[in-house]
C-alpha cells in the first residue's frame, strides 16, 4: 500500500473521486500533482455497514478537501435539445425542461448546459441521489459535486483534441460508453449494454452522428480493464486490434488507444482519472437543487472566510514586518546613542579646546578687520572727504563724514562698499550744509561686518 | 466564464485586502517610524560631526598646547583683570599715549568663560590708534575690540578714540 504523505498548509489537501456503480464503488484519492490511492469495492460482497467501514478505512485519517461523485451514464437521463432565441428566456426554458423530464422538476436533480443554439440536459431522480449522498454521509464523506461519467471522460480528453470533433469509446464489462465532443462541449453521449454487438453499436453511433450533423476527426478507445494474456483485449472475443479495424472501416476515421495510467499495479478507470480535471472545465451538476443552493451558500461563506483569513494573514505579516522594523530602528537609535555616549568625554574635551581657540581667533579677527578697515579708508577715501565719526559695535559700522560734493560723497560710499570684510554698505542720509565759502554734504553710511 | 469570475473575485479580494491592511498598518505604525527615523537622522548627524571633530583632535591639541597659556589658567579673573589694566597702561605709556580714561568695565560670565572688559579713551591722530591696535595684536592675542568710537570735533584736528576691549579667561 502506498504510504500517503502528511499534508500540511503548504501541500494542498487531496480530493476524492467516487465512481458509483450498481455493482460496486471505486474510490480514487488524488491531488494536482499525483495519484495517491485507488480502490474498487464490489457491493455484492458487503453489507451497507461493512461498506461504510471499508470506505472509512480507505480514507484513514485523511479528510479530502473536496469530493466528487461520478454516476454511471446509464443511470442518467440525457437529452439534447435545440434552443431557439425565444426559448432561451429562462421561463421558456423551464417549460421546455418540464416537458422533457419524466417526473416533476421538483423530484429530479438536473442541469442544462447551453451552447449557442444547443442544450444538453442531464437529469436523475432526486431520491436516488439522496440515497447515495446519505450513504456517503454515513461514511463521513460530504459530497461537493455530482456528475455523470461521460463528463469526467470529456474532461480527461478535452485537452487532447483540437477544434475538431472527437469520439471516445469506453467499453467495460458493464456497458460501452460512447461520447462525441468538440472544444468545450459534449455533443452526444450514448451508453450500450454489454451484450450489444459492437458492430451494431458502431452502426448506431454512425446514425447518431449523421443525425446530429457531426463529422468526427478521430476516435479514442479508452479501455477499462485488461484481460490477462491479451494486453490490449476488451473481452474474450473482441480484441483491441479488431475494434480499431471496425472503427476505421465503419466510421472512416483514424482511431487510437488511450494509454491508461496505473497506480500500485491497478489500472485507473479513465472516468475516475478525468475527475483530476474537475474545476478546470464547466460542470453539468446533478446535485439536488437544495444541495446546489447550499453549495452556493457554502462557496460564498468560504470566500468570505478566505478573505478574512487573507486579511488576517496580511495584518499579521504587516504587523510582524512593522514590529521588526520598529525594533530595528530602536536598536539602531540605541547603538547611535551608545556610540555618542562612548565618545562624549573626548568630544567635550575637544569642544572646550575649540571654544577657547575660537575665542582667540575671534579676538585676532576683531583687531585684523578693524586695522584693514582703517587701511582701506586711509588709502581709498577721497582726500577732501572728512571723517567725522566712526562707530563700530558688534557687527554694525556707522560712518559719518563730510563731503564737498555729491560726486565725492558717492565715491566715498563706493569705497565703503568695496572694502573687504564689509557688506550691506548703504547711505543712510546726506544733508547739505551751507558754509561761508563752500557748501558741504553731511552724510552717514551704515554697513555690517561679514560674519 | 466561471473560471474568469473566480480569478477576478480572487484578484479583487486580494487587492482590497492588501490595500486595507497597508492602510491600517500605515495609520498605526507610520508616526512611530517617522519619529524614530528623525531621531536616527539627528543622532547620525551629531555622530558624524563629532567624529569629524575627533579626527582633527591632534591638530587642535597641538594648537591648544601653544596657546593655552594665553588664558592664564588657574589665575582668578579679578587678578587677570588687574594685570591686564596694568599691561594696557604700560603699553600706552610706551607709545606716548595720553590716556583720558582707563577703567575696568566689569567681569561677565559668558558661554566661553569669564569675559573681562576694559574701557579706555585717548586723543590723537589716526596713526596713534593704529599703532595701539597693532601693539594689542602683537602682545595681547586674547584682547578683543568689542566696540570703538572715533570722533572728530567740529573745527578740531584732534580725534577722540573710545575703545571697549574684552578678554576671555577660563
Amino acid at each position: 500500500m502506498k504510504k500517503i504523505k502528511t499534508y500540511n498548509l503548504i501541500t494542498r489537501k487531496p480530493k476524492l473521486a467516487i465512481a458509483w456503480k450498481p455493482n460496486g464503488v471505486s474510490l480514487f484519492l488524488f491531488n494536482k500533482a499525483e495519484n495517491l490511492k485507488y480502490e474498487s469495492i464490489p457491493l455484492d460482497k458487503f453489507l451497507a455497514d461493512a461498506l461504510v467501514s471499508k470506505v472509512k478505512s480507505f480514507l484513514g485519517n485523511i479528510k479530502p478537501s473536496e469530493t466528487i461523485l461520478i454516476l454511471p451514464r446509464s443511470e442518467v437521463l440525457q437529452k439534447e435539445l435545440a434552443i431557439t432565441p425565444a426559448e432561451s428566456l429562462r421561463e421558456n426554458l423551464e417549460i421546455k425542461i418540464t416537458q422533457l423530464l419524466p417526473y416533476s422538476p421538483k423530484e429530479m436533480a438536473y442541469s442544462l448546459a447551453v451552447h449557442s443554439n444547443r442544450g444538453l440536459l442531464y437529469a436523475i431522480p432526486e431520491q436516488k441521489i439522496k440515497e447515495i449522498l446519505d450513504f456517503l454521509a454515513k461514511a463521513g464523506i460530504t459530497t461537493d459535486e455530482v456528475v455523470s461519467e461521460d463528463q469526467t471522460l470529456f474532461w480527461l480528453f478535452q485537452n487532447k483534441t483540437t477544434n475538431s470533433v472527437t469520439l471516445v469509446l469506453n467499453p467495460t464489462s458493464e456497458r460501452t460508453l460512447f461520447l462525441a465532443f468538440k472544444e468545450n462541449t459534449i455533443l452526444l453521449s450514448r451508453v450500450y449494454p454489454p451484450e450489444e454487438e459492437f458492430k451494431n453499436i458502431l452502426s448506431e453511433i454512425s446514425f447518431s452522428l449523421l443525425d446530429a450533423g457531426v463529422k468526427p476527426a478521430k476516435a479514442i478507445i479508452a479501455f477499462e480493464k485488461t484481460v490477462p494474456g491479451s494486453p490490449q483485449s476488451l473481452s474474450g472475443d473482441l480484441s483491441a486490434h479488431r475494434l480499431l479495424k471496425e472503427i476505421t472501416t465503419t466510421l472512416e476515421i483514424p482511431a487510437e488507444i488511450y494509454q491508461r495510467e496505473t497506480l500500485e499495479g491497478s489500472m485507473l478507470p479513465p472516468a475516475l482519472l478525468g475527475a483530476k480535471h474537475w474545476g478546470k472545465s464547466p460542470v453539468i451538476s446533478l446535485l439536488p437543487s437544495h444541495e446546489k443552493l447550499k453549495k452556493r451558500e457554502q462557496k460564498k461563506n468560504r470566500l468570505l472566510k478566505e478573505i478574512f483569513a487573507a486579511f488576517g494573514v496580511m495584518i499579521f505579516c504587516f504587523s510582524f514586518l512593522a514590529v521588526s522594523h520598529l525594533f530595528f530602528l530602536k536598536h539602531k537609535k540605541m547603538q547611535l546613542e551608545k556610540e555618542i555616549l562612548k565618545q562624549a568625554a573626548a568630544v567635550t574635551e575637544i569642544r572646550q579646546i575649540t571654544d577657547s581657540l575660537d575665542a582667540i581667533h575671534e579676538a585676532e579677527n576683531s583687531k585684523d578687520r578693524f586695522l584693514l578697515l582703517l587701511q582701506e579708508l586711509a588709502a581709498r577715501l577721497p582726500g577732501s572727504v572728512r571723517l567725522k565719526e566712526l562707530e563700530v559695535e558688534g557687527q554694525s559700522i556707522v560712518f559719518q563724514g563730510e563731503s564737498p560734493s555729491h560726486a565725492l560723497l558717492a565715491e566715498a560710499v563706493q569705497v565703503l562698499e568695496k572694502i573687504e570684510g564689509i557688506q550691506e554698505a548703504k547711505l543712510e542720509h546726506a544733508r547739505l550744509r551751507k558754509r561761508l565759502n563752500q557748501d558741504f554734504f553731511d552724510f552717514e553710511v551704515t554697513a555690517q561686518w561679514q560674519s | 466564464m466561471a473560471k474568469l469570475d473566480k480569478k477576478w473575485t480572487t484578484l479583487v479580494s486580494v487587492t482590497i485586502t492588501a490595500m486595507l491592511s497597508t492602510a491600517m498598518m500605515s495609520l498605526i505604525f507610520a508616526p512611530h517610524f517617522k519619529s524614530l527615523r528623525n531621531d536616527i537622522q539627528k543622532k547620525s548627524t551629531i555622530l558624524k560631526e563629532e567624529k569629524r571633530l575627533l579626527t582633527r583632535k591632534p591638530a587642535l591639541q597641538a594648537e591648544w598646547n601653544q596657546k593655552k597659556n594665553f588664558f592664564n589658567p588657574g589665575v582668578p579673573a579679578e587678578e587677570v583683570l588687574n594685570v591686564w589694566v596694568k599691561e594696557l597702561l604700560a603699553s600706552a605709556q610706551s607709545q606716548a599715549l595720553a590716556l583720558e580714561k582707563l577703567e575696568p568695565a566689569g567681569i561677565k560670565k559668558d558661554a566661553a568663560g569669564k569675559k573681562l572688559t576694559v574701557f579706555l579713551s585717548f586723543q590723537g591722530d589716526i596713526r596713534k590708534l593704529a599703532s595701539f591696535v597693532y601693539q594689542l595684536k602683537d602682545k595681547d592675542p586674547l584682547a578683543r575690540i568689542e566696540s570703538l568710537d572715533i570722533r572728530l570735533e567740529e573745527g578740531s584736528k584732534i580725534m577722540t578714540f573710545e575703545l571697549l576691549l574684552g578678554k576671555i579667561v577660563k
